[in-house]
């Protein structure tokens, strides 16, 4: 009896003894693994940075313009390569604001004077002056990554970090945090602040602040239109829920609504909620609630988004559009008509736009959705309307469509033409001409400047995407 | 014994109804089409707003969407959800639970052009125990259990 026990208990053993060293190869080998990963991460990195060190020095000693472009093409692409490998790192819960900024400016200035040469333009002082700026900081970065490259010789770095971003993140919380005064947990902030990669890529990300911001001629990374369209006095909360119950539907319009948040971003707004009165209607499959963002400014509805199961398709598509058009008339929106319908599951989402005489003014756009089953409006966007509105009055055509068709590839089939103002990628409005183009089985939208004949933007239609009315 | 199998027939027929009925919904063709992150945008707000009101859920959308845009992130839709770190729902494999059909709506709608969170690129729980640096972002809005910041 002993004996069978004693036997029983060594297989039992043996048994747990193999299964915990699997567990432990096989958790080791997905460590390294990962690890691995980072590895590859940063020495890429290190890779683009170095390159761009030394792209943006020769580019500044080179005269040729076919050098030049080659020069800003690739620093180009390694910053792109750059970005796309310093976001592959655990970095998320720290700021590398200005590793990043860097990163991004380099792009954008190497791209615009790629197109600059490429176009016949020259490199001009301040553009040397930008480049220079940007080499001394590459450099710097260029320095900081080297100096890393002890840490990473003798353990696994990366997955400290890594152990301490998430401990950070999905820590489970000892009841909840109050506001302002979560993450103050010293045993793991500590050990993310203290990690010696961490400090030297913080070291790094301080010195850079150090250089003086070069900047450059044409920069939009942080172009924002000024919205124009939000036009008249403060409004209070309770004019802005008499506003709010106009666009619901007309069944809707003596519920309950309330303000229930306001809206602090370029444009302060107003959240109206609208929900039924009947406590019912509040749950399950009959219940709905639409929610709303009211500017403060003059009152303007910015978007709407109504929560609500839709029941059988009763309306065509074109009955939806209409519907839409008519409600977007009973609300003083004029001149608006539909542009592009997309369908969904028990819903429709119908672009409109303004009109003046012939020309559509494509920024100023309203999105609808409209719910297939009694044509309610479900959801409002005028995002774009609004920061557009009233910029172009009667925009010019100085070229006539002959003129302008003529600055076509020779192959193209035109298929139809339209006058469209457009935002171009100089964030600027220009009036064109729309030309819709077949070549074999694919169809273009080809826009051409009615002032230049630049061609601005080429649009390719994606069959059942998007239906063009 | 006829009636018994034809009972235990009707029986498995009932249990593949409920199957059929309960059973996650799946994207229709249509909106499967129109963007290759589409799915996995869903999949992101169903891991991280799936008890959130519709409203939020078309809001942590916009906020990938905005973050694929903007200078400092990855271009990408993908490269943005997988940033290492950057979700809690990707970081716990949470993005990988069945995803309802309300998250795909609301995916849609940001692609659409719905931007509930008024511009927003960062978005936290104020609740639960997040990273002390993110309480220096400018806070727009909130919607549900959920801040909007820039």
């Amino acid at each position: 009896m002993r004996r069978w026990t004693g036997w029983l208990f060594g297989v039992l053993t043996l048994f747990f003894a193999i299964w915990g060293i699997t567990q432990y190869m096989a958790k080791q080998n997905l460590a390294i693994r990962l690890e691995n990963s980072y590895q590859r991460a940063f020495y890429e990195l290190t890779y683009n940075i170095d390159s761009i060190e030394t792209l943006l020095t020769q580019s500044m000693a080179s005269n040729s313009r076919e050098r030049q472009m080659k020069f800003f093409s690739d620093t180009w692409r390694q910053a792109s390569a750059a970005q796309s490998n310093l976001g592959q790192l655990p970095f998320s819960k720290m700021p590398m604001a200005r590793t990043e900024k860097f990163i991004s400016q380099v792009e954008a200035l190497c791209f615009n004077l790629f197109r600059k040469v490429g176009g016949g333009g020259d490199v001009s002082g301040g553009n040397l002056d930008s480049l220079k700026g940007y080499a001394q900081q590459a450099k710097h970065i260029k320095e900081s990554l080297s100096k890393m490259q002890p840490l990473f010789e003798n353990n696994p770095s990366w997955e400290g970090i890594e152990k301490a971003t998430m401990a950070q993140i999905v820590a489970p919380g000892k009841g909840g945090t109050a506001p302002g005064k979560a993450g103050k947990r010293p045993s793991e902030a500590g050990s993310l602040e203290n990690n010696p990669v961490v400090k030297s890529f913080m070291m790094m990300e301080d010195g850079l602040k150090r250089y003086p911001d070069p900047d450059f001629e044409g920069n939009m990374l942080n172009f924002r239109e000024r919205p124009r369209g939000f036009t008249g006095s403060q409004i209070t909360r309770n004019r802005a829920i008499a506003i709010a119950r106009k666009f619901v539907a007309p069944g809707k319009q003596n519920e309950l609504a309330r303000v229930v948040a306001t809206e602090k971003g370029d444009v302060p707004a107003f959240h109206v909620e609208v929900i039924p009165r009947k406590q019912e209607q509040r749950r399950g499959k009959n219940s709905w609630r639409t929610l709303m963002s009211i500017s403060q400014k003059g009152g303007h509805l910015i978007w709407m988004i109504t929560e609500r199961n839709v029941g059988k398709q009763k309306l065509t598509a074109s009955e939806a559009r209409v519907r839409g058009q008519n409600y977007l008339k009973s609300l003083g929106y004029e001149g608006m008509e539909s542009l592009a319908a997309e369908q969904f599951d028990g819903v429709v989402n119908v672009s409109y736009v303004r009109k003046i005489g012939d020309v559509w003014i494509y920024p100023e756009e309203i999105k609808l959705q409209i719910a297939h089953d009694n044509g309610e409006i479900l959801a409002f966007e005028a995002m774009s309307y609004l920061t557009f509105k009233g910029a172009v009055r009667a925009p010019a055509y100085p070229l006539t469509r002959a003129q302008a068709q003529g600055r076509l590839q020779k192959r193209l089939k035109v298929e139809r033409v339209r006058k469209a103002v457009i935002v171009n990628d100089r964030f600027k409005q220009v009036a064109t001409y729309e030309f819709k183009t077949a070549l074999g089985k694919e169809r273009f939208l080809i826009y051409i400047n009615a002032v230049t004949g630049d061609e601005e933007k080429v649009i390719r239609e994606i069959p059942g995407q998007t239906e063009i009315i | 014994m006829h009636k018994k199998v034809g009972l235990f027939i009707i029986f498995l027929l009932l249990v593949l109804g409920a199957w059929l009925a309960l059973r996650p919904q799946e994207p229709t063709e249509a909106q499967r089409r129109t963007s290759y992150s589409y799915t996995l945008l869903a999949r992101l707000i169903n891991g991280e707003a799936r008890g959130e009101p519709y409203v939020g859920q078309v809001a942590v959308g916009a906020v990938i969407l905005n973050r694929a845009q903007h200078p400092r992130f990855p271009n990408t839709v993908a490269g943005v959800v997988y940033q290492p770190g950057a979700f809690e729902s990707v970081s716990r494999g949470q993005i990988w639970t069945p995803v309802k059909s309300s998250s795909y709506r609301a995916a849609q709608a940001a692609l659409s052009g719905w931007d509930p969170s008024g511009g927003a690129i960062y978005f936290w729980n104020p609740y639960k125990p997040v990273s002390r640096w993110i309480w220096s972002r400018r806070i727009i809005s909130r919607i549900g259990k959920h801040v909007f910041a820039r």
